[in-house]
C-alpha cells in the first residue's frame, strides 16, 4: 500500500487513500485502514456557461467494521473542498460519516471518518464542484453526392484544465439556457457568499436538470426515481428554462491539461435541402451554399437538442467515395423540431451575373420653382445563372427594392417584402438560364407611397 | 511539548497574532501597482506545500524536522510577500499553523489558525475550519477546557440547518465531541 504522497506526486488527486496513522494519539488506535482502489467510475456535469463541473465518482472501498478513515486532497486543482459529499451506496444505513478533519500533514486535505456497522465492500460515491472543464461540440456533415441527404456526426470536445485527470469518465453537458446556472454565476462574483450558498443552488439546479432529463426521457440515465420529480417541476415552473442535459456516449480519460474530442452521436439518412443564395446586400456577388435540414425524428435527428458548434461540411465526390470539401459554419443551439439553414461559404460552380442593359429617367415633376421634385427610373436587369455542378441546383436570387417600386417580367417571383423580391431557379446540371426584369422606381414626388 | 502543557486563554491566543505576523489585508491602491500578481502567489504557495509540506509527511526524524522548517520558512515568505492576495494568504496561513501543529508548537499553530477567524477576507467555510482544526488539535493534546469553546462556538455559529454536508458533518464531528465533554464532566 503506497501512502498519500506518493498518489500525490502521480496526481491520484483527488485521491481516497490510506489514511497515514501518524502523530496520532491513542483514540486512533481503533481506526481501521480502508483499502485504495481506483475510481471505478466518474461523472462529468459540464455547466459550460459558468465553469462550473459536478463531479460524481464511485468507488469499491473494503471497509472494516468501526472507524474508517478516508482522504481527500484538492492540492493543486481547482476543486471547491466545501462542495464534496461523500454517500454510502448501498449501505447507507450501516455506513455513517461521522466526522470530518484537515489533517495537519496534508494541505488542502480533508479526512472523512466514516463509521460502518459491517465488515465488507462498499460502493461509495463522492461528488464535488470543480471550474477549469468546459466543452464545445462540432459536428461533421458528409452529405451524398445528390446532396439530397447527409450522414451527420456530432462530437464534444472537452478541455481539462482543472488541475485533475478525469479517467474513464463520462460527460454530460447541460445544454441551453438554465436560469439556475445564470444565478450560479451571479453568485460566483459575489465572493464572499459563493461558497455558503453555491450549494445550496447547485441542490436546486441539480433537481432542474433531472426533471430535463426526465421531459426528454432520461430518467432512468439519470439514475433518479420518478418520485423526485415532484419537488423538481415547481422550480421549473419558476425558472421557465429550456435546457437539457446531453449525455455524450462512451467514457474517455481526460487528462489534466488536454483536450479529447469525444463522438456523441451519428445520424444517417438526414434528408437535406441543398440550395444557394444570391443576395447582393448580404455576400456580394457570391452565390452562397446552403444546406437545410430539420431537428426531428422524421430526418433521423430528433432525439435531443443539438448545442451549438462549428459545423465541417463535405460531400461524397466519386464513386470511389472520394470527399470534397463544402464548407464551414457555426450554428446556434438547435431546440428539437428547429429547422436549419446551415451557411457553408460561396460556391463558384453556381454563378449568378446580374447586368444593368438600360438605364433612363423618365416623368420629371417640377415645383413652382422650376425645380425638379419627382421623377421615375426604368432599368432592365438581366440576369444569367449557370450551374455547373453534375446535380441539380436550387438558386434563390434576391433583390432589394427600395421606394416605390413596380416590376415587370415574364419569370415567376415571390414578394419577400415591401423592399424585396426573390426568384427561385431549379437548374439541371450544367444549365444556364437568362431572365430579365424591368424596374420602375418613383422617386420624390413622383412616389406614391 | 513544554509549550503545550500551557493553557493559553484564546483572546490572547489571537491577540498576540497579530504580533507575529502580519494579517491578510488589501493593500492601498498605490501599493497594489508594485504588488505580484496573484498567480505568482498561488505558485509560490503552491511550490511550498508541494516540495516540503507534503514531503516532510512521508520523512522522518532529522529529514523531516528539516523539511518542516522549509515549509515553514516557505510559508512565511509567502505570507510576507502576497499578504494582499487574500486568498493565498489565507492557505498559507493555514498551512503554516499546520506545520507549527507537526512541529510540535502548538500554541503557536493555535494562534494562526484561530487569526483566520478574525480575517476580514475569510468567508465562513474559512471560519469553520479554523474553528474546527484549532479544537481537534487541542482536544488531540489533551486540552479538554481549552477545547470547548471553540467546539461550542462551532456549534453555535454554523449548526444550521440547511447547510451544505461538509458543514454539517463538522458540526456534527464538534457536538459530539461536545457531548462527550459532558458525560466526562457529570459525576
Amino acid at each position: 500500500m503506497k501512502p498519500f504522497l506518493s498518489f500525490a506526486t502521480r496526481h491520484f488527486i483527488p485521491a481516497i487513500v490510506l489514511a497515514l496513522l501518524m502523530g496520532t494519539g491513542a483514540a486512533q488506535a481503533r481506526v481501521n485502514v480502508v483499502t485504495l482502489p481506483g475510481r471505478d467510475s466518474v461523472l462529468l456535469t459540464i455547466y459550460n456557461s459558468v465553469d462550473l463541473t459536478m463531479v460524481t465518482e464511485t468507488r469499491h472501498l473494503t471497509f472494516r467494521q468501526g472507524v474508517n478513515k478516508l482522504e481527500f486532497s484538492w492540492a493543486n486543482t481547482l476543486i471547491d473542498p466545501t462542495s464534496a459529499e461523500l454517500r454510502a451506496r448501498p449501505h447507507a444505513d450501516a455506513v455513517e460519516v461521522i466526522d470530518v478533519r484537515f489533517p495537519p500533514r496534508a494541505p488542502n486535505t480533508l479526512e472523512w471518518h466514516v463509521k460502518s456497522e459491517f465488515a465488507g465492500e462498499v460502493v461509495v460515491e463522492i461528488r464535488y464542484f470543480t471550474s477549469g472543464i468546459s466543452w464545445s461540440a462540432d459536428y461533421v456533415a458528409e452529405a451524398a453526392r445528390d446532396e439530397k441527404s447527409m450522414a451527420l456526426a456530432g462530437a464534444v470536445r472537452v478541455t481539462n484544465n482543472s488541475g485533475e485527470d478525469y479517467e474513464n469518465a463520462k460527460v454530460r453537458l447541460v445544454v441551453g439556457t438554465v436560469r439556475l446556472v445564470e444565478e450560479i454565476a451571479q453568485l460566483a462574483r459575489e465572493q464572499d457568499k459563493w461558497k455558503d450558498e453555491k450549494k445550496a443552488m447547485s441542490k436546486r439546479l441539480e433537481e432542474n436538470v433531472v426533471l430535463g432529463a426526465q421531459l426528454y426521457g432520461l430518467a432512468d440515465a439519470m439514475g433518479r426515481s420518478k418520485s423526485n420529480f415532484g419537488l423538481a417541476k415547481e422550480i421549473l415552473k419558476e425558472s421557465v428554462s429550456e435546457y437539457f442535459l446531453y449525455t455524450v456516449e462512451g467514457r474517455d480519460t481526460i487528462p489534466n491539461g488536454w483536450s479529447k474530442r469525444m463522438p456523441s452521436f451519428r445520424a444517417a439518412d438526414v434528408p437535406i435541402a441543398s440550395y444557394y443564395k444570391f443576395e447582393r446586400e448580404h455576400w456580394g456577388d457570391a452565390v452562397m451554399r446552403f444546406y437545410r435540414f430539420t431537428n426531428s425524428v422524421a430526418a433521423h435527428l430528433g432525439q435531443e437538442p443539438l448545442p451549438d458548434g462549428a459545423v465541417q461540411a463535405f460531400r461524397v465526390a466519386g464513386e470511389d467515395r472520394s470527399y470534397a470539401y463544402v464548407g464551414r459554419t457555426a450554428v446556434k443551439y438547435i431546440p428539437l423540431g428547429e429547422q436549419v439553414d446551415l451557411e457553408l461559404g460561396a460556391d463558384l460552380e453556381v454563378q449568378v451575373k446580374p447586368v444593368l442593359m438600360n438605364w433612363e429617367k423618365l416623368e420629371l415633376r417640377f415645383d413652382n420653382e422650376g425645380n425638379v421634385g419627382g421623377w421615375t427610373t426604368r432599368e432592365t436587369w438581366q440576369f444569367e445563372v449557370r450551374n455547373s455542378k453534375d446535380i441539380d441546383a436550387v438558386v434563390d436570387i434576391r433583390r432589394t427594392l427600395p421606394g416605390d417600386w413596380s416590376l415587370s417580367t415574364t419569370t415567376a417571383y415571390e414578394k419577400v417584402d415591401a423592399t424585396k423580391v426573390k426568384f427561385v431557379f431549379a437548374l439541371k446540371p450544367r444549365e444556364q438560364r437568362v431572365f430579365t426584369y424591368e424596374l420602375t422606381t418613383r422617386l420624390g414626388t413622383a412616389a406614391n407611397r | 511539548m513544554g509549550a503545550q502543557a500551557r493553557i493559553v486563554p484564546l483572546a490572547l491566543m489571537v491577540s498576540s497574532f497579530a504580533i507575529l505576523l502580519p494579517a491578510c489585508h488589501s493593500r492601498p491602491a498605490d501599493a497594489q501597482a508594485s504588488a505580484p500578481p496573484a498567480q505568482s502567489a498561488q505558485v509560490a504557495y503552491d511550490s511550498v506545500a508541494t516540495n516540503a509540506h507534503r514531503l516532510a509527511a512521508e520523512a522522518r526524524g532529522v529529514e523531516q524536522q528539516r523539511l518542516l522548517t522549509q515549509a515553514a520558512a516557505g510559508y512565511e515568505s509567502v505570507l510576507k510577500q502576497h499578504r494582499s492576495d487574500t486568498k493565498v494568504c489565507l492557505l498559507a496561513t493555514r498551512a503554516l499553523a499546520n506545520v507549527r501543529a507537526l512541529q510540535g508548537r502548538l500554541d503557536e499553530s493555535v494562534r494562526l489558525h484561530l487569526s483566520v477567524t478574525n480575517s476580514p477576507a475569510a468567508g465562513d467555510m474559512d471560519r469553520l475550519m479554523a474553528l474546527k482544526i484549532t479544537g481537534d488539535l487541542l482536544w488531540d493534546a489533551g486540552r479538554l477546557k481549552d477545547a470547548k469553546p471553540l467546539y461550542e462556538q462551532l456549534v453555535e455559529r454554523f449548526g444550521k440547518p440547511g447547510s451544505s454536508q461538509l458543514n454539517q458533518l463538522i458540526v456534527r464531528g464538534a457536538r459530539s465531541r461536545l457531548e462527550g465533554m459532558t458525560v466526562r464532566e457529570t459525576p
